[in-house]
């Protein structure tokens, strides 16, 4: 379970986040919607560990982020905005070095495997003849190596084609339904979110994205 | 350490071309730009005729003189030649040792020793005549000391003790023995032995120490790369953080530099017939760590390789200019000895440790660590 209470995060002056909490259980997958600048990607790297908070805590699986940082980081997998991957490298090159810097040891197989659960096919491809949406599923391929339980995807399907992005919404879903994953993930695709998303929180002062998600039918909470 | 050597050899095996190509940079930039010169020099000596009439000991002796001045092409011929390829503008200038050179010298008299001839295009005849002139003046002064000692023993009843030829002799050794006269502005590839070789050897490493500058620059664009901010949340998540990653990969590029300079160095040493001391091994290593961690703490704050190429190749250019490699800053560091820490490059051609240099990049390597490292935790 993952627990936030009464989360602030400050920049000098400049209050992001203020007074945030909520909860999300195991299998559960949490979207997150707001205009840019509402804090949603400050909220994932607090979550990551990334960040600090200024004010509040919060708990992963009775971990505290305040005095188990390292333990809890191993729990976690992060999908950042930028892809973060070599582009010199093969798909192989790429998930055989991370899985080197990782905490979890995998075999050749395992890592292959891996790939191929989210439709990556070109194991000996280079990574610079890909297409975008190849690229982000092999960007998450490597977050999700060191198996964590909470997931965190900054726009992970941003610029990609609807058929990548369709085969990264049904992985997602049987990770979490299958693995037990707490997946937690932003996008400004309203019908990705409404599609693959158990629920749905709102960051930041616009109602925009909250009206436009109640008309189709999604019950969002704002909470922030 | 075996996480560090093994994700380093995926990544060398990805770029092994570029790796190759700069650790070999130095050895072959220096020895390109050695050859260069020597061969530029060769071919800008100034062509001049030397007429010689008179075939004595004295003046042989002054032609040898002249033509070990590498400043001059030397052609020998006749009288009528040398003037027609004057007038033909093949040479720059002709001088003529007519017979009796030897009378005049031992006579004392100094005055139209050897003949000049010019043309409207001899560029170069003042120098050259100020060359040889100075040449001849040198054994005549040496014929006048000779006579005047004579004269002394002669005073004194000795006259049977040293003869002329004795005391000359004992003169040309002495001048040879004590090298009078010597200037840092030596000439690149010079292959000379005796004092002047620890001379040619000290512009041998300026040369290198450039190059090695930039290649080490070059080579350590990997912080850089790895560094970036679209992979530091990798980091976030490896077992090992991104600084004591970088610390280890630091002391393997340290260790295979340290095998490429020493093979370098024997490389140059032996085919420059250098000779190679326990010092000028040390200074290197030192110069070596050196160089290392001024790039490695460079590198650390660009986020972009170009930026760092650009900074790597400025900060190198003020080294060499700053550590003497390319003007001697001997007279300089005698009046201010503070100016010798400018540069490690100074310390590597002196053979010594840049201790100064070395110590304030080590704290700056334990601030490094300590940035950040709460938050990190």
């Amino acid at each position: 379970m993952l627990e936030v209470s009464d989360l602030q995060k400050k920049y000098k002056e400049k209050t992001v986040i203020d007074q945030l909490s909520f909860q999300m259980q195991q299998g559960e997958i949490v979207g997150l919607v707001g205009e840019n600048g509402a804090g949603k990607s400050t909220l994932l790297q607090l979550l990551a560990t990334i960040m600090q908070p200024t004010e509040g805590d919060i708990q992963l699986e009775g971990l505290s982020y305040r005095n188990d940082r390292k333990k809890i980081r191993k729990k976690i997998g992060y999908v950042p905005q930028d892809i973060s991957i070599w582009e010199e490298f093969t798909v192989e090159e790429n998930m055989l070095f991370f899985e080197k810097l990782s905490w979890k040891r995998r075999s050749q197989e395992q890592c292959r495997q891996l790939c191929l659960d989210m439709q990556l096919t070109h194991w000996k491809e280079s990574v610079q003849s890909l297409s975008g949406g190849m690229k982000r599923k092999l960007n998450l391929a490597i977050s999700l190596l060191h198996d964590p339980i909470l997931l965190l995807l900054d726009e992970p399907t941003v610029g990609i084609d609807l058929k990548s992005k369709t085969e990264i919404g049904t992985y997602l879903h049987n990770l979490a339904k299958n693995e037990g994953k707490m997946i937690i993930y932003t996008s400004h695709d309203m019908d990705e979110i409404t599609h693959i998303c158990d629920r749905v929180y709102s960051i930041g002062k616009d109602p925009f994205y909250t009206e436009l998600l109640k008309e189709k039918g999604v019950a969002v909470e704002v909470i922030t | 350490m075996t996480i560090i050597v093994t994700t380093r050899l995926m990544r060398w095996k990805k770029e092994w071309k570029s790796l190759l190509y700069w650790l070999f940079f130095p050895l072959i930039m220096t020895y390109v730009v050695l050859q260069s010169v020597g061969a530029w020099q060769a071919e800008t000596k100034v062509p001049i005729a030397l007429v010689v009439e008179e075939e004595t000991e004295m003046v042989t002796h002054l032609v040898e003189e002249i033509a070990q001045s590498e400043l001059l092409l030397i052609h020998y011929m006749e009288f009528e030649e040398a003037l027609h390829k004057l007038e033909q503008h093949e040479l720059d200038s002709v001088f003529v040792i007519r017979e009796g050179y030897e009378d005049h010298i031992l006579a004392n008299r100094r005055n139209q020793l050897i003949e000049a001839y010019s043309s409207n295009r001899s560029f170069a005849y003042r120098t050259v005549v100020e060359i040889i002139a100075s040449i001849a003046q040198q054994d005549a002064a040496r014929s006048k000391a000779a006579f005047v000692i004579r004269q002394l023993y002669k005073e004194h009843g000795m006259e049977d003790e040293w003869s002329y030829s004795d005391i000359i002799v004992s003169s040309q050794e002495r001048q040879q023995n004590k090298a009078l006269l010597q200037t840092s502005f030596t000439f690149y590839a010079q292959t000379d032995a005796g004092e002047e070789q620890s001379v040619s050897s000290l512009s041998i490493k300026g040369v290198w120490s450039f190059f090695a500058l930039l290649m080490t620059f070059f080579l350590f664009d990997w912080i850089v790369k790895e560094n970036r901010p679209s992979l530091r949340p990798r980091w976030h998540f490896a077992q090992l953080p991104f600084k004591a990653y970088a610390f280890g990969t630091f002391w393997l590029y340290t260790g295979l530099l340290v095998i490429v300079d020493v093979t370098t160095v024997l490389l140059l040493s032996t085919f420059y017939k250098e000779s190679i001391t326990f010092m000028g091994i040390v200074s290197l290593l030192a110069f070596r760590l050196t160089i290392n961690l001024l790039a490695f703490l460079l590198a650390t704050v660009f986020t972009q390789s170009f930026f760092y190429y650009i900074s790597g190749t400025a900060v190198s250019l003020f080294l060499i200019v700053g550590g003497g490699a390319i003007i001697p800053l001997e007279g300089v560091t005698r009046k201010w000895p503070w100016v010798e820490l400018f540069s490690p490059v100074q310390a590597l051609l002196s053979e010594t440790i840049p201790a100064a240099w070395l110590i304030a990049l080590t704290v700056l390597l334990i601030l490094w660590f300590q940035k950040g490292r709460k938050s990190y935790a």
